[in-house]
């Protein structure tokens, strides 16, 4: 009965820590174990840097590579989608550019040739036979 | 059976022959005048397309229109024409009085075998300053068609 008393009492105190040890107890329990917190510094540092490596540098390894996927992939969905604009939704139906394509003479045109002063005969009867070319377009 | 055989196979080349006959066509070659008819307006150039549209034909040759007008002289035109069926003919002078009215500008030598059709298109036409005219065209001696410049 007394037992069970003690244990209630005991468990009814605040947890005891080294914080709310009293001061002569607090100094002479860091006399008696002088090793206590370097050991406890060097197990955390130990912990921290396995940590460290175990998950920032494999982890930063995989993140770049996957900002670099990212990255390509927007890229390429911006190429397709400044093409597809340009050409009108079909990159492969893009119009050809139109070729200034000159106008076919007519006969017309040597007439008047040969009506101004100072051509010659050759020159007005080249623009007669491209007029009357076949090959040519036809204009009507 | 036989005599049968023999016999067939004699007449065989008498019946080929006599299939092959009423399909033979002769060759034949036809001269078209071409007119250019403007109206009231001189004509001082002219530029016409003629084309087989039936038929099979060949240009074969080309001459000038009537002597008594000025267009005496054969026309321009594309010597690749020459063994197709269809050429552009044109002309121009620069006198001061072109001729009016309906007028023999060319005349055109074809190759024909069989039936056939032409087709003439004015492409151009103008008096002396440049100025289009309206005009038609028409040929004379073969069976033609006539398409007016505005119906291309």
């Amino acid at each position: 009965m007394n037992q069970t008393r003690r244990r209630k009492a005991y468990m009814a105190m605040a947890p005891i820590n080294d914080d709310n040890l009293p001061e002569g107890l607090r100094a002479d329990l860091h006399r008696l174990t002088p090793s206590l917190p370097a050991g406890i510094a060097h197990r955390e540092r130990d912990l921290l840097a396995q940590a460290h490596s175990a998950l920032n540098q494999p982890r930063g390894r995989r993140t770049g590579w996957r900002w670099l996927a990212a990255g390509a992939a927007v890229a390429a969905m911006l190429l397709v989608a400044v093409t597809a604009s340009r050409s009108g939704g079909n990159p492969a139906a893009t119009p050809p550019a139109p070729v200034a394509v000159a106008p076919k003479p007519t006969i017309i045109d040597a007439m008047i040739a040969a009506r101004r002063p100072g051509v010659k005969q050759p020159d007005i009867d080249q623009i007669a036979m491209a007029a009357v070319s076949i090959d040519s377009p036809e204009v009507h | 059976m036989f005599r049968l055989l023999l016999a067939c196979f004699l007449l065989f080349p008498l019946w080929s022959l006599a299939a092959e006959a009423p399909a033979t066509q002769t060759v034949r070659f036809e001269t078209v005048n071409v007119y250019i008819d403007s109206g009231d307006h001189p004509l001082a150039a002219w530029q016409v397309e003629l084309k087989a549209t039936q038929g099979d034909v060949k240009i074969v040759g080309v001459e000038g229109g009537d002597h008594r007008d000025l267009y005496r002289d054969p026309p321009y035109y594309d010597p690749k024409a020459l063994t197709a069926g269809r050429i552009i003919l044109a002309s121009y002078t620069t006198a001061d009085t072109a001729p009016k009215g309906k007028t023999l500008v060319a005349r055109v030598h074809l190759r024909v075998f069989g039936d056939f059709r032409l087709s003439i298109t004015p492409m151009a036409a103008a008096g002396p300053t440049g100025q289009s005219i309206p005009t038609t065209a028409s040929t004379a001696n073969a069976p033609t068609t006539s398409t007016p410049k505005d119906k291309e």
